[in-house]
């Protein structure tokens, strides 16, 4: 057998193998293995020296062996190992990663190294239980074509009766027994249609099914990254001294695998920068109030037909002084112009090469290359990538890459004779619709939902299928569709069923359809669309917003008001005035909310349980990211004294309930968010 | 000129195959193979060496917002296909009023299939029997094909293709568009 032959399926195990034992080493340092830990590992060591041995590879061999010397003595004490013991079995780890490296012929000088453990996945290895459910799948077909053969016998023997049938005809002899014949007939063929038709429904479930199963072994979960991005954040805050924990999320969404390789090589440079430039060392955090460790989280979710990596972390942030000082001394840009350029776009700067912010260089980071590769996978894949910082709050980075086949579980909604998927991960709830349950408000339709109005649109109409002549009654149910934090009400007749879907995009004579994310082919190989939840919302308020559109972009902005009634009144203003407006039940609530979006203005009630109105004033301009952020106090309390209290607190308008018009309040609005 | 010959659905399709797998002949005999369409009334002639497949009219799946050209979606070999109406791109009246119940598939962007109503034939003719089109012509038509009450319009398909592209602003390759 030739070498490479020899190798081919050696290499494929033998990187599962890696990716496992570096998993579960991390695991057993965390101290969350699960049971029988170091037996687990001394399995997969075992497994790997027996395969390198076969393939006459003894380094590979001799490593594995030292590894289950040194997890041997632990097989009953898991928690016994020391930090350098781990880091041994890492590094032992890391050296038969690069002995199957090696394997590879070697690649074109220049190429910059791919990090540790994070191996292209080229091939994909198809699990037993896969290829089971597949077999199954096809197994199930053949037993509903045989149904559908005895199908036919039978309509075979209603034809040979027929035949009969019309001999006695023909004879014009009716024999005693026509009724009977012409009856038994008539039952054999009624049972013939339904045997046939429920074989057929059967047939198409699992020919679906196989489809999409099929479609599915070309995606590989993210989770398959995580193993070594963990890694690479452990080993770059070992290196620096420092403490971070590493949070994922997402690990559900699969992707194909050459996206997934390149991805996550400019993922690792990500995370390794986050640990070096974002997180500060224990000392620094605690003098700055923080925890002594730091977090770093990797976010991964898909929205239409894009898939977002955000990496972000609670660090010290970028400068971007010194972001711009260093793109004018590697020779990027003049002095002047750089000075000239607003804070979004001198931050854009460290993307180009050999632009970093580091004074010093060391092992993990500080020569300006992991950025610019980050950006090159980026403009490789047509996608987008966005920084956002804040001093002493930290960073968030976020890579936005278009997908050309995915995997998203859906629900399939029916309005009319329009079926689509709207993808399940935006579906909050769905609601059945009382006659009355649809209310017009700010002149358009709303429906209360957790005791706040949401807008209300068909799913029909909006998808541009007319309505039934005189067919004005309201659709039964109602999904609510979560997007972009905001919820929208969709009205739909059905739900037929959730289900794992493979999505395609759009072809691109299609032209660019916002509200679509793409398109799965059903059982018949026929196209069924799938919603994108986004537009869906953008298009219920461009309905909305039509009589008095806003030339510049909606600002949003939070009321937060314990009373059901002022929430609405205070929303149905706002959202006349072309703002969009979140709604807050109380002081507590609107922190929660302000950490989650930015918004141009509070519109905020006094007397509140819990935080009143001047505490949350105050309370805002206690943190950086709220300081410049206005507010307006709108209350019943009309005494001196509260408008002082309030302007101490820090609030720049004063309303009182009932005094005021609706005219006046958006005027005041306009005043402060420009 | 060659009649079109009267032939059912699977002759026709065996036919329009056979054309690809026969090597050169055309050129050779200097004869253009063309497929003769019906859309609604009039007939219409297309090049069978630009088109990709030709395959009776499947489930569409109409497309929000999309102009009255883009019929929708279909699914043709599992490939997701943006399907067009021959008689609109080509301003034709009969657009609205008679069903595609036909659609080949274009050879240059196989992402891109054309509706009509109807097949009628396939015919070979004499490339010097191709005349020039005169003012008047329907857009996209580049030859006119016999003479007198038998004459027809000769359909450039990749042109057809090259102003869908255009209007959607689709400019990757067939193959770059393939999610497989």
């Amino acid at each position: 057998m030739a070498e490479e032959n020899l190798y081919q399926y050696f290499k494929i195990e033998a990187r599962e193998i890696v990716g496992v034992l570096s998993r579960d080493i991390l695991a057993l340092e965390r101290g969350d293995a699960g049971a029988e830990p170091v037996a687990r590992l001394l399995r997969q060591a075992h497994t790997l020296k027996g395969a390198a041995r076969v393939v006459r590879l003894p380094r590979i061999a001799e490593i594995a062996h030292a590894m289950e010397d040194a997890l041997a003595p632990h097989r009953d004490t898991p928690d016994a190992f020391s930090k350098e013991q781990i880091g041994r079995l890492l590094l032992q780890v890391d050296n038969i990663s690069s002995e199957i490296s090696a394997l590879d012929p070697a690649p074109p000088a220049g190429t910059v190294p791919r990090p540790a453990a994070l191996e292209p996945f080229e091939r994909v290895r198809v699990g037993v239980a896969e290829m089971d459910a597949l077999l199954s799948g096809v197994s199930e077909t053949a037993v509903q074509l045989d149904g559908i053969r005895r199908g036919i016998e039978v309509v075979k023997e209603v034809e040979d009766r027929l035949a009969a049938f019309q001999r006695q005809l023909t004879d014009a002899k009716p024999g005693p027994r026509l009724h009977e014949t012409v009856e038994e007939m008539r039952l054999a063929l009624q049972h013939a249609r339904q045997g046939l038709g429920m074989r057929a429904d059967s047939t198409d479930r699992e020919v679906a099914e196989v489809r999409g199963n099929i479609d599915r072994l070309r995606l590989l979960p993210t989770s398959l990254l995580f193993p070594a991005l963990e890694r690479a954040v452990r080993d770059a805050a070992d290196t620096l001294g420092k403490q971070v924990v590493f949070n994922t999320s997402g690990r559900e969404q699969r992707l194909e695998s050459h996206v997934l390789s390149a991805l996550g090589e400019a993922l690792s440079h990500l995370v390794r920068n986050a640990v070096a430039h974002g997180i500060e060392s224990p000392q620094e955090r605690l003098t700055r109030g923080k925890t002594a460790g730091g977090v770093v989280n990797l976010k991964v979710e898909r929205r239409a037909d894009r898939i977002f990596f955000i990496c972000s972390d609670d660090g010290c942030g970028i400068n971007v002084d010194a972001v711009r000082r260093a793109a004018v001394a590697r020779g990027i840009i003049s002095d002047a112009s750089a000075a000239a350029l607003s804070h979004a776009e001198a931050l854009e700067l460290i993307f180009k090469p050999g632009v970093t912010t580091s004074a010093s260089l060391n092992e993990v980071a500080g020569r300006g290359i992991g950025l610019e590769v980050v950006r090159e996978v980026v403009d490789r894949f047509k996608g987008r990538v966005g920084v956002r910082t804040e001093g002493g709050i930290g960073t968030s980075v976020e890579i936005e890459v278009p997908v050309s086949l995915s995997s998203v579980r859906s629900i399939l909604l029916a309005a009319g004779d329009l079926l689509i998927w709207v993808p399940l991960e935006a579906v909050h709830s769905a609601m059945r619709l009382d006659a009355d349950a649809i209310v017009s408000l700010a002149g358009r339709s709303s429906l209360i939902f957790e005791g706040r109005a949401i807008p209300f649109i068909r799913l029909a109409e909006t998808m541009g299928r007319p309505l039934a002549s005189g067919d004005d009654s309201p659709p039964r149910l109602a999904a609510i569709v979560q997007a972009d934090a905001e919820l929208l009400a969709v009205g739909v007749d059905r739900v037929i069923h959730a289900s794992e879907v493979i999505v395609h995009p759009l072809p691109a004579a299609a032209g660019r359809v916002a509200l679509l994310a793409g398109a799965v082919f059903d059982a018949q190989g026929n196209p069924q669309l799938v919603l994108n939840p986004d537009a869906l919302l953008e298009a219920a308020h461009a309905v909305r917003s039509q009589p008095m559109a806003p030339t510049a972009p909606a600002q949003h902005i939070l009321v937060i008001d314990d009373s059901l009634t002022s929430r609405l009144l205070l929303q149905s203003i706002l959202e006349t005035g072309g703002f969009k407006v979140d709604l807050a039940v109380s002081g507590e609530d609107a922190m929660a909310k302000a950490r989650e979006r930015h918004y141009s203005l509070f519109v905020c009630d006094v007397e509140m349980p819990g935080m009143n109105g001047f505490e949350f004033v105050s309370r805002t301009r206690e943190y950086d990211y709220l300081i410049g952020i206005p507010s307006i106090l709108v209350t019943t309390r009309a005494g001196a004294d509260d408008r002082r209290r309030g302007a101490e607190a820090g609030a720049r308008a004063y309303i009182v309930k009932g005094e005021f018009s609706k005219d006046s309040l958006l005027e005041t609005v306009r005043s402060l968010v420009g | 000129m060659i009649e079109p010959d009267a032939l059912n659905f699977e002759d026709m399709k065996k036919s329009f195959d056979r054309t690809f797998q026969e090597p050169l002949v055309e050129r050779a005999q200097e004869l253009v193979h063309l497929l003769i369409v019906r859309i609604g009334t009039p007939r219409f002639a297309l090049r069978v060496a630009d088109l990709a497949g030709l395959a009776r009219a499947q489930t569409v799946a109409p497309i929000p917002g999309a102009n009255s050209e883009l019929l929708g979606l279909v699914g043709l070999k599992g490939r997701m296909v943006a399907i067009y109406s021959l008689a609109a791109m080509i301003g034709s009246p009969e657009a609205t009023t008679e069903q595609n119940r036909w659609m080949v598939l274009c050879r240059c962007e196989r992402e891109i299939a054309l509706a009509f109503t109807a097949v009628t034939g396939t015919m070979m003719v004499p490339r010097a029997e191709l005349n020039p089109v005169s003012p008047g012509a329907p857009p996209h038509a580049t030859d006119t094909v016999g003479s007198g009450a038998a004459q027809l319009w000769l359909l450039n398909v990749n042109s057809i293709a090259e102003a869908i592209k255009k209007k959607t602003g689709a400019t990757a390759s067939a193959e770059d568009g393939l999610s497989g």
